[in-house]
C-alpha cells in the first residue's frame, strides 16, 4: 500500500539530483529536465530506483500560451514503481527544433507510444520514427492547437505488385518456403474486430505475427479538447461500451482530484457498487467470447448472466450499459426503491449457474485444447507493460484496488486471484474467480451501504467562487483498475472549464502492442480464443 | 489468492458425465428468463425507475420561451454531441445524434424541456 514515509525517502532523493526542478502534488512526484538530461535520468529511475513500468506518455502543444511558457512543446513521461507503490512523472520542456532521445531501448512498451505522439504532434526524435495511426501520406498533425479537422490532401504512395506465396518477403526474416503468412483482417472472426493481423504459420504454428491499427481512429482526444469538463462526463462512456461506468468514474475522478473535492460517502459507495457490476458485466462478455470461440454452447448463459447485470443498470441510470450514471461530484440519481432486493435475486442466481456452467466447460476435452496455448512469462508482462487479468494471470500479485486504495476499498474483505501457468485457460479461470469477488465486494457494500446526500451540491460554487486552491498547477494522472487493466485520464485544465489535453490510458493499447510477442506456438483453431482472453476492445486501442 | 488447484486435473470421466447432467437441469429450469420487467409491464411501471428509462428529450415550452433566446439556447450549448439547433420559429432535435445523456432536461430552466417515452418523432419543430 502507499506509504507516506517512504514517499518523503524518494522524495528526498529525487530533489537532490542536479540539473532539474522537483516538485510534489496529490502524491505524485514531478521532475521538470531538459532533453540532454533525459537518458542520465531514464537509466537513474529503471536501474537504481526501480520504476519498471512506464504507465502513459504524453505530449502536448504548449504555444496557445507563449507568454506563460517559453517553451513550445512538452512531454511527459509517467512512471510506476510497483514496489513501492509510487509515481513519478518527468516532464521534458523543449521547443520544436530540438531533437529528442528515444527510450524504446530501455522500456519496450514505449515504442508505440513515442510513434503515436511523434505523428500526432510532429516530435523530432533521434531515429526515424514509423506511422502508427493515421493514414499514410498526410501532412496535419491533428493535436497540435492550430491544426483544424478538415479536408486532408492525403498523398498516398503508390501499391506495390501483390505477391500471394508471402507478401512481406523483403521485410520478413522467415524466407522459407514452408513458412507461410496469413492475413486476418479487421472484418474476420480471428481478429474480433480490432485490427488487421498478420500471421506466420510455421506450417502447423505461429512463429510471428503483425499487427496494424488505426482503422477504428476518430480523433477522440481532439473533440474532447473542444467540450466542456460536465460533457466529455457523458461521451467518455463510449470508450468501452460493456463497462461505461469505470471511465466515467476516472474521469470524475480527476477531476475531484484535482480541486480536492471531497464526495459524500453514499455516493462513494454506490460508485464502489457500479464499479464492481460494471466489472462483472465485462468479465461476462470476455468468458461468453473465449467459449463462442472454443465452438462451445455455454457462451448463451454468459450472455444472458450480462444481462442481469445490464437490467440492474436499466433500472438505476436508463440505458442498458450504465451511460450517464455519474456526476462530477457524486452520483446522479439516487438508487430506486426495491433495487437492493433485485439485486440480491440476481446475486443469488449467478452464484447458484456461473459455478455449474463452469464445471461443465472445464470437463470437456476440446474446450481445454482449445485454451492451452498462449504461455506468457512474468518478465514478458513486465516488459510490455501490461496491467490487469493478464499480469495476474502470470504470477504477479497486483491490483490497484488493494495498492492504491480509493474509496472504501481499504475496508472491504477481498481477493486478488493469481495465477500459475500464465496461460489462456488461467486468464479464464482469474476472469471468472474475480466475478465472485465483485459480488463479494457488492454484497459488503449494500449490507452497510451509508444514508446521505447522493452528489455534492457545492461543486459549482467551488468553480465559481474561486475555490480551486492555488498548488494546482497543471497535469494530473489518476487510474483506476478496469477489467482489463488500468484505466485512467491524464488532464491539464485550462481556464474555461474544459481540459487544454487529455490522454486516455487504456489497457487495449498495451495489449494490442504485446499480442505478436504473446501469441506464439498456437495451432489456427486456439487463434480466437486466446485473443479473446485478453480482452482487447477496439475503441481502447484507437481512440 | 491462489486458484483452485483442482481445476488444473484432469477431469474423471464420471465427474465429467455428473456435470453435464446438472448443466441439463439448468437448462431446463430457464432460470435466466424469469426476470424480465419492462418487456411485459412497459410502459405502466417506468415511474417507478430513473426517469430516463427508454425516453428522449423534448421541448414542451411556450413559444415565449423559445424566442427568449437566453433560456432555449443554453440547451444549444450544452448537448455534448451538438444534436440540438434552437432558432428563433423552431426548436431542433437530432435524434441520430442524441446519445439521451439528459444534460438539457437536467440544467434547462422548469417547464423547457422533458424526457418523453413518445419515440415516433425523428424531428421535431
Amino acid at each position: 500500500m502507499f506509504n507516506w514515509k517512504e514517499f518523503e525517502k524518494s522524495k528526498n532523493v529525487l530533489s537532490m539530483v542536479g540539473d532539474a526542478f522537483y516538485h510534489e502534488e496529490n502524491g505524485q512526484h514531478h521532475v521538470h529536465i531538459r532533453p540532454k538530461n533525459l537518458i542520465n535520468w531514464i537509466e537513474m529511475i529503471r536501474d537504481d530506483l526501480g520504476y519498471l513500468t512506464l504507465v502513459d506518455l504524453v505530449a502536448v502543444d504548449r504555444s496557445k500560451f507563449p507568454s506563460k511558457y517559453p517553451y513550445g512543446l512538452e512531454l511527459v513521461y509517467h512512471f510506476l514503481n510497483m514496489g513501492n507503490h509510487q509515481r513519478l512523472n518527468i516532464h521534458l520542456h523543449f521547443n520544436e527544433d530540438e531533437v529528442v532521445p528515444r527510450i524504446n531501448s530501455f522500456y519496450p512498451h514505449a515504442d508505440w507510444m513515442e510513434r503515436e505522439q511523434a505523428e500526432m504532434l510532429r516530435i523530432q526524435f533521434d531515429s526515424p520514427v514509423a506511422g502508427l495511426i493515421l493514414p499514410q501520406g498526410q501532412s496535419q498533425f491533428p493535436l497540435r492547437k492550430s491544426a483544424r479537422i478538415g479536408n486532408w490532401n492525403l498523398e498516398v504512395p503508390p501499391e506495390k505488385p501483390h505477391i500471394r506465396i508471402n507478401p512481406n518477403k523483403s521485410e520478413a526474416p522467415y524466407p522459407e518456403e514452408s513458412h507461410v503468412w496469413k492475413k486476418f483482417d479487421v472484418f474476420s472472426a480471428e481478429t474480433m474486430g480490432n485490427f488487421d493481423w498478420m500471421v506466420c504459420f510455421d506450417p502447423a504454428s505461429v512463429i510471428d505475427s503483425k499487427v496494424r491499427i488505426g482503422l477504428h481512429h476518430q480523433g477522440f482526444e481532439k473533440l474532447l479538447e473542444s467540450r466542456s469538463w460536465i460533457q466529455v462526463l457523458q461521451l467518455v462512456d463510449k470508450i468501452n461500451l460493456g463497462s461505461a461506468p469505470t471511465y466515467a468514474t476516472a474521469w470524475a475522478r480527476t477531476l475531484e482530484d484535482t480541486y480536492r473535492i471531497k464526495i459524500p460517502e453514499r455516493a462513494q459507495a454506490l460508485r464502489i457498487v457500479m464499479l464492481e457490476l460494471a466489472r462483472i458485466a465485462e468479465h461476462l462478455t470476455v468468458l461468453a467470447e473465449v467459449t463462442l470461440a472454443a465452438q462451445k454452447d455455454e457462451f448463451r448463459f454468459f450472455i444472458d448472466a450480462r444481462e442481469k447485470i445490464y437490467e440492474l443498470f436499466e433500472k438505476y441510470c436508463g440505458h442498458r450499459q450504465g451511460l450517464g450514471l455519474i456526476s462530477i461530484g457524486g452520483m446522479r440519481d439516487d438508487l430506486p426503491y426495491g433495487w437492493i432486493i433485485e439485486y440480491q435475486a440476481v446475486n443469488e442466481i449467478l452464484l447458484k449457474t456461473l459455478k455449474t456452467i463452469h464445471h461443465s466447460l472445464i470437463g470437456q476435452r476440446h474446450f481445454r485444447a482449445h485454451l492451452e496455448g498462449a504461455y506468457v512469462d512474468a518478465q514478458t508482462v513486465l516488459q510490455w507493460g501490461v496491467s490487469g487479468p493478464t499480469m495476474r494471470a502470470a504470477g504477479l500479485n497486483f491490483d490497484l484496488r488493494k495498492s492504491q486504495p480509493f474509496y472504501f476499498y481499504q475496508d472491504i474483505d477481498f481477493d486478488i486471484p493469481v495465477g500459475i501457468y500464465g496461460t489462456s485457460y488461467d486468464r479464464y479461470l482469474i476472469r471468472l474467480e474475480e466475478i465472485f469477488q465483485s459480488l463479494r465486494i457488492v454484497t459488503q457494500v449494500i449490507d452497510n451501504l451509508p444514508l446521505g446526500e447522493v452528489s455534492h451540491s457545492d461543486f459549482g460554487q467551488v468553480l465559481s467562487e474561486g475555490k480551486v486552491p492555488e498548488s494546482v498547477s497543471g497535469w494530473h494522472f489518476s487510474s483506476l483498475e478496469s477489467s482489463n487493466g488500468e484505466a485512467g485520464f491524464f488532464h491539464l485544465p485550462s481556464p474555461d472549464f474544459s481540459p487544454y489535453r487529455v490522454k486516455i490510458k487504456t489497457p487495449g493499447f498495451s495489449l494490442a502492442q504485446a499480442v505478436p510477442y504473446f501469441m506464439k506456438g498456437l495451432s489456427e483453431n486456439q487463434l480466437r480464443s486466446s485473443l479473446a482472453s485478453l480482452g482487447i476492445r477496439r475503441w481502447e486501442i484507437d481512440r | 489468492m491462489i486458484l483452485n488447484r483442482n481445476y488444473y486435473a484432469k477431469f474423471s470421466f464420471f465427474s465429467a458425465w455428473w456435470n453435464s447432467r446438472q448443466m441439463k437441469k439448468l437448462t431446463g429450469e430457464k432460470i435466466f428468463k424469469s426476470f424480465k420487467l419492462h418487456k411485459t409491464e412497459w410502459p405502466y411501471k417506468l415511474y417507478f425507475y430513473s426517469p430516463r428509462l427508454k425516453r428522449r428529450p423534448r421541448f414542451v415550452g411556450t413559444s415565449e420561451q423559445l424566442s427568449n433566446w437566453k433560456e432555449a439556447i443554453l440547451c444549444e450549448t450544452l448537448c455534448p454531441t451538438h444534436a440540438i439547433k434552437v432558432t428563433a420559429e423552431a426548436f431542433h432535435i437530432d435524434d441520430r445524434g442524441c446519445i439521451t445523456c439528459g444534460l438539457c432536461v437536467e440544467f434547462a430552466p422548469p417547464g423547457l424541456m422533458e424526457m418523453s417515452a413518445d419515440s415516433s418523432v425523428i424531428h421535431q419543430s
